[in-house]
């Protein structure tokens, strides 16, 4: 959890790290039973093996959700929102690149833009996850309502 | 509301994606625009706390029952991704989010308010538009998940790469 904070305290291009998880075989099992989520791509290495896609690539292993990731975008707002700061809105994101078992992701948050409107005070933000070899796996556009 | 609620039992969740996999709509028989089968669903504190120890998030809004209590949320909530776990909990087997090799691309959720152990989800989802790029066929599908006081919790859109 961060230190409180207002509108008026987060200038653009205030910057943080969120999560940093290496992500295991057993994580993405974990994930699979408890969001009901069980897609071969996430434990099946002969479906993999078998899989092409239409551009002739293929995945090195099993991967890991798409959601698993978002997950933790979700989390790097919410470890710095909650309690009292304010509220995670919305998250948008792309999936650049798979995440295997063995990487290490990392996510970090950049404010871009800051709003009034006619009833909340806003923190546009740019949210990126990045593997162990720089990689950025995964981009979002983020959106927090500010509580003061 | 004309169908009726039942509590999620993880107990009873099929996990076998393979199984009646040939039933599923594939890209050619999505219809965009029409709303797909899905069935209201109690969550259970269970349910939701298995879902945060699985992405590693051990928030005491989730967990602390007092310390939820005292903070401006009232009670215990849920994280704001659980949302991940409606799209399945929520649909039937033969929705087509079930069909192996599925990837996702992207998601876009707007958050209204949080989820809480006991409430019952709702979903109205459709495949909303479908596409081809670079030969491989995508859908686009929206979700609005709305609560037994039929509030709106979340809503949203995704993509995904179908495997035919």
């Amino acid at each position: 959890m961060t230190e409180s904070f207002t509108f008026d305290d987060i200038d653009i291009g205030y910057n943080f790290e969120g999560p940093k998880v290496e992500v295991s075989r057993e994580m993405i099992k974990e994930f699979a039973m408890a969001s009901f989520d069980n897609n071969p791509l996430h434990w099946d290495d002969e479906f993999i093996a078998e899989t092409t896609f239409a551009n002739g690539k293929k995945f090195d292993s099993i991967i890991g959700h798409g959601l698993m990731t978002y997950s933790y975008m979700v989390r790097a707002m919410t470890d710095w929102l909650w309690p009292d700061n304010g509220d995670h809105r919305r998250l948008e994101t792309r999936f650049r690149s798979p995440v295997y078992p063995g990487d290490t992701i990392q996510v970090r948050v950049e404010v871009r833009d800051k709003k009034e409107t006619r009833k909340g005070k806003w923190l546009v933000c740019d949210l990126s996850v990045a593997n162990q070899r720089g990689e950025v796996i995964a981009t979002g556009d983020g959106l927090a309502e500010i509580a003061r | 509301m004309t169908q009726t609620s039942t509590a999620f039992d993880p107990e009873g969740f099929d996990y076998d994606f393979w199984k009646d996999a040939d039933k599923r709509a594939g890209w050619d028989d999505l219809e965009p625009g029409e709303v797909v089968e899905s069935k209201p669903v109690t969550i259970s504190l269970e349910i939701i706390q298995r879902y945060a120890r699985s992405i590693g998030d051990l928030n005491p809004l989730y967990f602390d029952e007092q310390y939820a209590k005292n903070s401006r949320f009232g009670g215990l909530i849920s994280p704001p991704s659980i949302h991940a776990l409606f799209l399945f909990a929520c649909t039937t087997h033969d929705h087509f989010m079930r069909t192996p090799g599925t990837v996702n691309m992207g998601q876009n959720w707007w958050i209204h308010s949080p989820v809480r152990p006991g409430d019952t989800i709702i979903l109205t989802g459709r495949c909303l538009d479908k596409v081809i790029r670079k030969g491989n066929t995508f859908a686009i599908h929206d979700n609005v998940f709305r609560n037994q006081h039929d509030q709106v919790v979340c809503s949203g859109r995704g993509w995904t790469m179908r495997p035919y």
